[in-house]
């Protein structure tokens, strides 16, 4: 009974975890869909959601910060697609990189500019307040302690992943980005203009990243530097699931959110961090398009 | 005869002036980490030292003449500060360095300062930065040595016989552990389990897990925020019913706001500024700490913490040794290692030649948290 | 009449361009002999971090200007010469530790046998490599002292693998060769290490080496995997090894110290005692005494000046064209008969040797001696990266110059947080990141060639235009005799 308590609570922190990282992989899967680049900057989209709701929660609850920090992670989003279309189409694969990366790195000082270096603390979405201290009910699923932000995130993930698949699936906008991802040149003939796609898809994965931003703050804390560690290991979930497969990056970004928590409980906590990146390398080597897509033919 | 005395009175005008021109200040070098993660240690660092050079200059300086502090920024980093520091050893007019804040910055920069003859007042924890001891390095901040050592008293008072040690990965939590594993085996105290969390970590359920499978009779976290709230978090969201020690790296508000409720009964060693209302008066600091922390305070608006403590100590032993012996590097120096009996924030300091660190743990007190303040724990 | 002038300008042409192609490396060489005598001593601490950085930048400009390749993990290099450095010269692998240690080196270099010989892949290597490791295990925990358990191991180990080489058909002897290297190289390593334990460190010059081959052995494996990838998948693979390695040197403390206080007191490397002649002719060169430190400029900068030579002969070189054949082409490489992995492969090794060396000095730092894991952090590699990029990736002298820009930048920085700005009530401070990241994004779009090549371009432009007007002048005004 013991262990599987422990067992129990791993898997909700994995889970948690695990819904973030599902978001951050959907939001490069978007991205990489419709330009083939890998937006190193994913992360700090959750992290500009993170912080707007560090400021703002106290005073104003989720109901209002949460479409603001929407609104900001949607603007930024705009910002680093216009650093990305910048050198229009003489831009190789290295060059889009490194153009991500500055992007990555600036947020970050940025951030730290403004809202300094410190973690902060924000207020849960429903709390508890008794004596002063502001606190977060708990329930008590299969022997472990859940918090209620923590089914928060999950269920903010959950209308995240069913508003994007809807999106995509019957809005014309979501079904000219597919068109364009799978055929550009057709979807040019038709008139679809693909700069303006490129600029939508930035917009939704900073609208999703920052939406997850907001929700999973009140577990993590905000802090100016969590976009890197949540960028990486998205990724890593985003290459596992393969890279644009929509379905697969959730499904792995749950996977690989409690794989690292049990690995990092049951056998190496030292070394916990490690499990993302050694998971994300076996898989390069061994099957770079991931595990859940189908083997495409060669373009 | 007219026309003498206004000659005589214009030469003993121009005679003050150029002397009072002349009088250049003295010039201290400080670097701090006034950037990067740990800023919340190094900001109040520099603003301490910009106070207290405001008030000294304010009452005329150092026998009437001024003090000028230049500050430089290290970002945590060791090149930084190395960087820093070789420009301030090119200027001839630097009669000493205050800080690094971080333990690495400080063992880098060390080496130089000692070649140089620059004195070096560290406001780092680590022992290593004066064991062994280097003629012209000192420090201010208590070492975790004696985190560890009264750490370890406040256990002996609970009985406490088995341990589960948990600690960052960092510098200060590392460094922890080191000196956790010297010391705890000798009061009789059993590690039986140790785990660590790397600062950026969100999430400890899984290291507290494997702690909790040991069954420990009290768990020890040491780090810097926001780990040890991340841990005290999980600790009780997890139902873990050992007490927790801590270090004195969450002697800080932040701490408290960032664990709110998990904080409360958390035991930890710190500086006797968070305590200041209850030292009882016969204690020689209570006039120091409480004239510190007030003016801070008014100065800053916010409440004064033990790392601008470090800083406080380390600029009055500074400019103490020049109001005696004047701008003279080596004479600075060898008055600092005699200082006996200095009464600063961080503690009462005896500096000798083979101590240059001058505290021993009772410059900390023992410190529960209760009802969101500090309390003195009995 | 024309052709005449132009045979006679040929001429001088032929003469003169070899005496011009010299003239940079005897303008560097003459610098870097007399700088010291007109710089202080902050100075040549900055001058010392540039040349460092230059010998690292030299090798990754190679990697991502010349071969394609992307790397973000650079500063692993860097980190496992200098932790190799330190370890081997102040913090010896203490007795129990050392098997285990030596047999991991032991499987690595047995790995790289096994590829390089055989040439295998897929599944057939994974078979091959477990073997290994399954001997490895085993074999770390036998006492392998004496003459008869070594022939013992060695016997083993070749008929396992010889065994395996028959089965899974891939040539017996070939396999066998792994076997045999994983036993000598473990045995040997264990030798040196213990040699270096009972004398409490060894000489600076062969921690080096040892750096490089370490280094060298997990280049290569690594390279081997990861460079089969592309574009992205590559730049994120070496960002995850990056990481890896970063999160080793910190949680292994028992060999690297860890981040408590990392590795201190590291000796510096002497090249010159008081008396002899080199110390007598850097003391003229310098104008003045020769501090440690002085010393130790001129021995980095001249690695610089070695690393550039080799780096521009490479370039120029088969090597070097096969390199930019898969630059601009991969598969119009391929196609022509170009063994574009193997070259890719000899690059990433070249480029991460560079960088072990680097971290060795870096390591030795006169004056300072002191290494900890968070100088080699992701950040680091994206500094390295913002040099190569600034500089010019497809220009040898570009990393230099990239390295010195940056160099200076920070050092701009560092006054800018002394003087703590205040703009509408914040505190302007802790600008790196910022700078950086805007330079990246800046330079990428605006001059992608780097500072170097965007220059000599804009300059080579602004001379065929004066060219070609003179040419039109002359052709008109022959025209018209005519």
């Amino acid at each position: 009974m013991e262990f599987t308590g422990q067992f129990a609570q791993l898997i909700v922190s994995g889970i948690t975890s695990g819904c973030i990282y599902a978001i951050v992989a959907v939001g490069f899967s978007i991205i990489y869909n419709s330009t083939q680049v890998i937006n190193f900057a994913q992360g700090e989209f959750v992290m500009a959601g993170a912080m707007i709701a560090a400021v703002l929660m106290d005073k104003t609850g989720p109901a209002i910060a949460l479409p603001l920090a929407v609104a900001g992670g949607c603007a930024l989003g705009v910002v680093t697609a216009m650093f990305v279309l910048a050198p229009l189409r003489k831009a190789s694969a290295v060059t889009l990189i490194i153009i991500t990366v500055g992007a990555s790195i600036m947020y970050r000082g940025l951030a730290q500019l403004f809202w300094g270096e410190t973690a902060i603390a924000v207020r849960p979405f429903t709390p508890v307040i008794e004596d002063g201290y502001v606190e977060d009910r708990t329930v008590r699923m299969f022997g472990a302690v859940v918090s209620g932000q923590e089914l928060w995130v999950v269920g903010v993930t959950a209308v995240l992943v069913l508003a994007s698949y809807l999106f995509f699936r019957y809005s014309l906008v979501g079904q000219a980005m597919r068109a364009s991802a799978s055929n550009p040149m057709g979807a040019r003939m038709c008139g679809i203009s693909v700069r303006k796609m490129i600029l939508v898809s930035f917009v939704i994965a900073a609208g999703l990243g920052a939406a997850a931003g907001v929700t999973v703050s009140p577990v993590f804390y905000a802090k100016c530097n969590m976009g890197t560690a949540l960028g990486l290991k998205g990724f890593c979930a985003a290459v596992l699931g393969g890279l644009g497969n929509f379905g697969g990056a959730i499904a792995a970004g749950i996977i690989l959110g409690v794989v690292e928590s049990v690995a990092g409980g049951m056998l190496w906590s030292d070394y916990k961090d490690a499990v993302a990146f050694v998971i994300l390398l076996v898989i390069l080597f061994v099957r770079p398009e991931g595990l859940l897509m189908r083997r495409k033919r060669a373009a | 005869m007219k026309r003498l005395l206004i000659v005589m009175c214009v030469a003993l005008a121009v005679g003050c002036i150029a002397g009072a021109a002349g009088a250049a200040p003295y010039v201290i070098g400080a670097i701090f980490s006034t950037t990067g993660d740990n800023a919340p240690l190094g900001v109040p660092e520099r603003e301490t030292v910009e106070m207290l050079v405001k008030q000294l200059n304010a009452k005329g300086g150092i026998k009437g003449r001024k003090v000028k502090v230049e500050f430089y920024d290290d970002g945590g980093k060791p090149e930084q500060a190395v960087q820093a520091c070789e420009k301030l050893r090119a200027n001839k007019d630097v009669l000493a360095i205050i800080g690094p804040t971080l333990s690495g910055p400080s063992l880098a920069i060390s080496d130089i300062c000692q070649k140089a003859g620059i004195p070096l007042v560290s406001c780092a924890a680590s022992i290593k930065i004066v064991s062994p001891v280097k003629s012209y390095v000192f420090k201010t901040a208590q070492s975790d040595t004696h985190a560890v050592s009264k750490v370890i008293d406040m256990m002996k008072r609970k009985k406490i016989k088995t341990v589960g040690f948990i600690h960052d990965a960092n510098a200060f939590g590392a460094s922890g552990r080191d000196e956790w594993k010297a010391l705890s085996p000798k009061s009789g105290i059993k590690t039986v389990a140790v785990e660590s969390f790397n600062t950026s970590d969100t999430d400890m359920t899984s290291q507290l897990t494997s702690i909790r499978k040991a069954n420990p009779d009290a768990i020890v976290c040491w780090g810097t925020n926001p780990g040890p709230a991340i841990v005290a978090k999980n600790a009780s969201r997890l139902g873990l019913k050992q007490p927790i020690y801590m270090s004195h790296g969450i002697a800080n508000q932040e701490f408290i706001n960032l664990a709110q409720r998990a904080a409360e009964g958390i035991l930890f060693p710190a500086g006797k500024l968070l305590v200041a209302n209850e030292i009882p008066k016969t204690d020689p600091q209570r006039n120091v700490l409480l004239a510190y922390s007030s003016g801070f305070t008014k100065a800053y608006k916010k409440p004064a913490n033990t790392f601008g403590g470090h800083a406080y100590d380390a600029f009055m032993l500074v400019t103490r040794a020049i109001g005696k012996v004047g701008p003279d590097r080596a004479k600075i120096r060898k008055e600092i290692e005699n200082t006996k009996a200095f009464v600063g924030v961080s503690g009462v300091f005896n500096f000798s030649a083979r101590d240059h660190n001058g505290l021993t743990k009772q410059a900390f007190a023992p410190v529960v948290i209760s009802g969101g303040k500090w309390r003195i724990a009995k | 009449m024309m052709a005449l002038s132009n045979g006679a300008s040929d001429g001088k042409r032929r003469v003169l361009s070899p005496v011009l192609g010299l003239l940079p490396y005897v303008v560097f060489a003459i610098g870097i002999a007399l700088a010291p005598r007109f710089v202080g001593d902050s100075s040549i601490a900055t001058l010392i971090y540039i040349g460092i950085n230059a010998i690292l930048c030299i090798g990754l400009n190679m990697l991502m200007g010349y071969a394609g390749q992307v790397s973000l993990g650079h500063a692993a290099f860097f980190g496992l010469g200098a932790y190799s450095s330190a370890i081997l010269t102040v913090r010896p692998i203490q007795g129990p530790i050392i098997p285990g240690f030596a047999a991991g080196v032991g499987l690595l270099a047995a790995l790289v046998v096994l590829i390089s010989v055989t040439r295998v892949r897929g599944w057939k290597f994974a078979v091959g490599a477990l073997a290994l490791l399954l001997l490895t295990l085993f074999g770390s925990h036998a006492r392998l002292s004496g003459v008869i358990p070594i022939v013992a191991a060695l016997a083993v180990c070749s008929a396992v693998m010889a065994a395996l080489g028959l089965w899974i058909r891939i040539g017996w002897s070939k396999c066998m060769y792994s076997g045999l290297t994983l036993v000598v190289v473990t045995v040997l390593g264990a030798w040196f290490l213990r040699r270096v334990l009972a004398a409490g460190g060894t000489n600076p010059w062969i921690g080096i080496v040892a750096g490089v081959v370490l280094t060298g052995l997990i280049a290569y494996l690594v390279g081997n995997q990861v460079l089969r990838l592309r574009g992205h998948y590559l730049a994120m693979a070496t960002l995850g090894f990056g990481i890896i390695v970063e999160i080793v040197f910190r949680q292994w403390t028992d060999v690297t110290g860890g981040s408590s206080d990392g590795i201190f007191g590291i000796p510096s490397i002497p090249i010159t005692s008081h008396d002899s002649l080199l110390a007598s002719g850097l003391g003229w060169l310098n104008g003045a005494a020769l501090t440690p430190q002085r010393e130790y400029f001129y021995l980095v900068w001249a690695v610089v000046f070695v690393a550039l030579v080799v780096s521009v002969n490479i370039v120029r070189s088969r090597v070097g064209r096969a390199m930019r054949a898969v630059h601009g082409s991969e598969v119009a490489a391929e196609s022509l008969g170009v063994d574009t992995e193997r070259y890719k492969i000899q690059v990433f090794v070249f480029s991460a040797v560079l960088g072990s060396i680097a971290g060795s000095l870096h390591a030795h730092n006169a004056g300072i001696g002191y290494i900890n894991p968070s100088e080699f952090s992701f950040m680091v590699s994206v500094q390295l990266l913002v040099m190569v990029v600034v500089g010019g990736m497809a220009s040898v002298w570009g990393a230099l110059l990239g390295a010195f820009v940056i160099q200076l930048l920070k050092n701009w920085m560092l006054d800018l947080d002394k003087a703590h700005y205040v703009v509408f009530g914040i505190v302007l401070k802790g600008l790196d990141p910022i700078v950086f990241g805007a330079t990246l994004i800046l330079v990428m779009i605006l001059l992608p060639q780097g500072l170097v090549r965007g220059i000599a371009d804009s300059v080579a432009a602004s001379m065929r235009a004066a060219t070609r007007t003179k040419k039109r002048e002359t052709e008109s005004a022959v025209g018209r005799t005519d």
